[in-house]
């Protein structure tokens, strides 16, 4: 006989072993993932991790997506996708999920995108990794075109006959193209090829992410510019005093995770609650096309293709140049520039300001991008006279080019001062905050060039100098932002994690009542917070165990 | 690593994070396992039917033929749940007057009362043509009219039944299509049909007996039949190749 403490003392054994085992056996402790350092892992170092948030709410897509489909029907893809709203169980939530957690990855594309840009990653060596990433944007929205079309609705219909068009005037494989992509014209044969194309589209982005992220790991994170001194190449070297990826990347990552999915859920959730959203942001599909409401709708693209849309309404792109002249302006010779940015900017500079151009161009395709797309939310269908289009178009321009050029002489003057000291976060504040300032003063001059009063002039000027002022902070953004340090009291965070897991499990219990068809993005709402809580207490846990 | 942390206080703030991630999954989980089953089809109480002919005309009475070894079936009470419209006759084609019987489910040793036959000389009875052994349908599970001998496993010759040509089962359509010989151990579901003696109409209204084969029950597993008509198809002869 054993008594009962060893007994006790075998079964704690027991445990280690087994854990000692699955370590070992699972490799957890020689992960083949490079090792980041702490300040990429704390408070202002999410800008490293835009690329990871892109990978989760891919995810998020394909886990959703595969459901979806076990209740697509090509041959009736309105009448399936009214059924998914209103018979699956949680069938609304999964729709109006998959169609945020697009939206979110197609923004989050964008910010990892200018991020990169601004900051000079696609330099020596992540050339090719840069240009795979342009491509993946461009498939992105492409998955977000087809898959947006899917649902039968009278925009994915009005979308077809969009895509359709401009596919059609494309020359020489223009037929080629329209029956690869649209089918030869039955309802069955365009949505059967939709879907389709939806999947294959999604498994190249999965494949090419695989790449993508091969040669992140290859090239190593673009470190700090404390770290790179604002010089290319720039490698964030592996140190033995780095932390090992398992568990404090891992940890970090599932905290990320967390948070993203928690976002992807709820915000469609909440947006649900009000009765009556615009049907660019509703997050369920609209009417059938053959209802009366259908006609109420203007013949919206989705809005991460609003830009191309209006720059088709352009009356310069009404006649001798077409649609297609406008789309090869507005999206593909953006496109093949960025493509080709890390053979046109080839300085070995990683300073924003070093590179004045290249700077303005990043700024000005924001500036479009956005206003471009307002401008297509507001006037649906609307020709737009050339003057018009020059009066909107061209004072962002100028001012842009204009302030960043003065900003980048005053700097390399040294008349300001934005040394190695430049925190990113701050940089992207100011930078953000001078997008919006630029467009809101290229809008103002438009206007106060139309009619000049006291108030248009009132309006430019204020703006000009919220300009001026961002412009210069983005200069500055010197002095470092202070890190939220972690408070030293602990009991706090103990106690805060401690209530924060009990809300979890009485939200949990919450939804045992609720319906699954009808009050399905209530779930979602609770889903939701669950993961977001769930990600406070990781963060939580992080900070008190490790520090970051 | 924090120095200042302790293995207890640092387990507990794992628990609490198991606990909280436990939550958000496994809430996940449900209504993933949730949103992967399609809901039921299904009614909630039998409707009433009239049987209908392909143009949508009230099948009369006596419009069947005693005897007809062809395959006449319509729905009830659901879609794809055939079931078997027989007048039953003995060997010289006289029409039989089908009594209600006490009818045993072998496997369970339950008993329940058949329902009597209809038409002018209540010879008119309907059973699922859903074979309750393993789920064979016509032209396996085929009627044998009275002067057609069936070859059954057990070696005896039977006349006047219901018979499944995959294993062998066999029911008798004259008491409620009670189990003749295995391997099912279940009669077959039997409808209650009505007759109208004026118009000599035909109505089906209920289902006594086992449930439907491979149903989870008589009422759901299939979209409802629309309308208040089911039509009345014949397959063909079975005995004519």
């Amino acid at each position: 006989m054993t008594s009962i403490r060893e007994r006790l003392n075998g079964m704690m054994n027991k445990n280690e072993r087994i854990g000692s085992w699955l370590s070992s056996r699972a490799h957890l402790d020689n992960i083949p993932m490079r090792k980041t350092p702490d300040y990429m892992r704390k408070w202002g170092g999410k800008w490293y991790w835009t690329g990871a948030l892109i990978t989760i709410a891919f995810m998020y897509e394909i886990i959703t997506g595969l459901i979806l489909l076990l209740y697509y029907n090509p041959a009736d893809p309105y009448n399936a996708t009214q059924y998914v709203l209103n018979s699956v169980p949680y069938g609304k939530l999964l729709l109006a999920t998959h169609l945020y957690g697009a939206y979110a990855m197609i923004i989050l594309v964008y910010v990892h995108m200018f991020r990169n840009y601004f900051v000079g990653a696609y330099k020596k060596p992540r050339e090719l990794q840069w240009i795979i990433g342009v491509v993946l944007l461009a498939l992105t929205l492409g998955v977000g075109y087809f898959g947006y079309s899917l649902t039968g609705d009278v925009l994915s219909y009005d979308a077809q006959d969009v895509g359709r068009g401009i596919a059609s005037l494309v020359p020489v494989i223009g037929n080629w193209l329209v029956s690869v992509g649209f089918g030869n014209g039955t309802p069955t044969s365009l949505f059967s090829k939709f879907l389709g194309f939806h999947i294959i589209f999604a498994a190249l982005i999965a494949l090419l992410f695989g790449y993508h992220f091969y040669l992140a790991e290859a090239n190593t994170m673009l470190p700090s510019s404390k770290v790179s001194k604002y010089r290319a190449p720039a490698f964030t070297e592996e140190t033995n005093d780095m932390k090992p990826w398992y568990p404090s990347n891992l940890l970090y990552i599932v905290e990320l995770g967390l948070f993203t999915i928690g976002f992807i859920i709820f915000i469609p959730s909440f947006v649900s609650l009000f009765p009556s959203v615009p049907v660019l942001l509703s997050p369920f599909p609209g009417p059938s096309p053959t209802s009366a409401a259908a006609a109420l709708i203007p013949p919206y693209p989705p809005w991460f293709l609003l830009f191309a849309y209006k720059a088709v309404d352009f009356k310069m792109f009404s006649g001798f140049y077409g649609p297609l002249e406008a789309m090869i302006i507005f999206a593909l010779i953006p496109l093949i520039y960025f493509l080709l940015v890390p053979f046109l900017d080839r300085g070995d500079s990683l300073h924003p300001l070093d590179r004045p151009l290249t700077t303005s161009i990043g700024i000005l395709s924001i500036v479009y991008l956005v206003v471009l797309s307002l401008w297509g939310a507001l006037t649906p269908g609307v020709a737009i006279s050339t003057p018009d289009v020059i009066l909107v178009m061209l004072p962002p321009a100028v001012v842009t080019f204009g302030s960043i050029i003065v900003i980048s002489r005053l700097w390399k003057q040294g008349k300001l001062r934005a040394g190695t000291k430049t925190v990113t976060s701050s940089f992207f504040i100011f930078i953000s905050g001078l997008v919006v300032a630029v467009i809101l003063a290229g809008f103002s001059f438009s206007l106060l060039l139309n009619h000049i009063t006291l108030i248009n002039g009132g309006r430019f000027s204020l703006s000009l100098f919220s300009m001026i002022f961002l412009g210069l902070g983005t200069a500055r953004s010197t002095s470092k932002l202070p890190d939220i340090k972690m408070r030293k009291s602990q009991t706090k965070a103990y106690v805060a994690a401690a209530v924060i897991t009990i809300l979890c499990w009485v939200l949990l219990a919450l939804t045992v009542k609720l319906n699954p068809v009808a009050q399905a993005m209530l779930v979602g709402l609770i889903l939701g917070t669950v993961f977001i809580f769930s990600g406070i207490t990781v963060a939580i846990y992080r900070r008190v165990v490790y520090g970051e | 690593m924090n120095q200042g942390v302790d293995e207890g206080r640092r387990n507990f703030l794992k628990a609490l994070v198991t606990a909280s991630v436990i939550a958000g999954a496994g809430l996940s989980l449900g209504v993933v396992v949730r949103a992967l089953a399609p809901p039921p089809l299904g009614i909630s109480s039998f409707p009433t039917l009239q049987i209908v002919d392909s143009s949508g005309n009230p099948v009369k009475a006596s419009s069947l033929s005693v005897n007809n070894p062809s395959a006449l079936q319509f729905n009830y009470p659901l879609q794809n749940t055939p079931n078997f419209l027989l007048n039953i006759g003995d060997s010289s084609g006289n029409p039989i007057q089908i009594p209600s019987v006490e009818v045993t489910i072998p496997a369970t040793g339950q008993t329940y009362m058949s329902y009597p036959g209809v038409g002018k000389n209540g010879s008119i009875v309907a059973y699922s043509a859903i074979c309750q052994h393993l789920g064979c349908i016509f032209p396996e599970l085929r009627f044998y009219p009275a002067g057609v001998e069936s070859i059954t496993l057990v070696g005896k010759t039977y006349t006047g039944v219901i018979h499944c040509l995959c294993h062998g089962s066999t029911y008798d359509p004259s008491k409620g299509a009670a189990v003749l010989t295995g391997p099912t151990t279940h009669p077959l579901p039997m409808l209650k049909l009505i007759w109208d003696s004026t118009t000599d109409e035909l109505y089906v209204s209920n289902m006594v007996g086992p449930t439907i084969y491979g149903r989870p029950s008589d009422l759901t597993g299939e979209s409802p039949i629309s309308g208040n008509t089911t039509v009345l198809t014949n397959l063909g002869n079975p005995f004519i190749s």
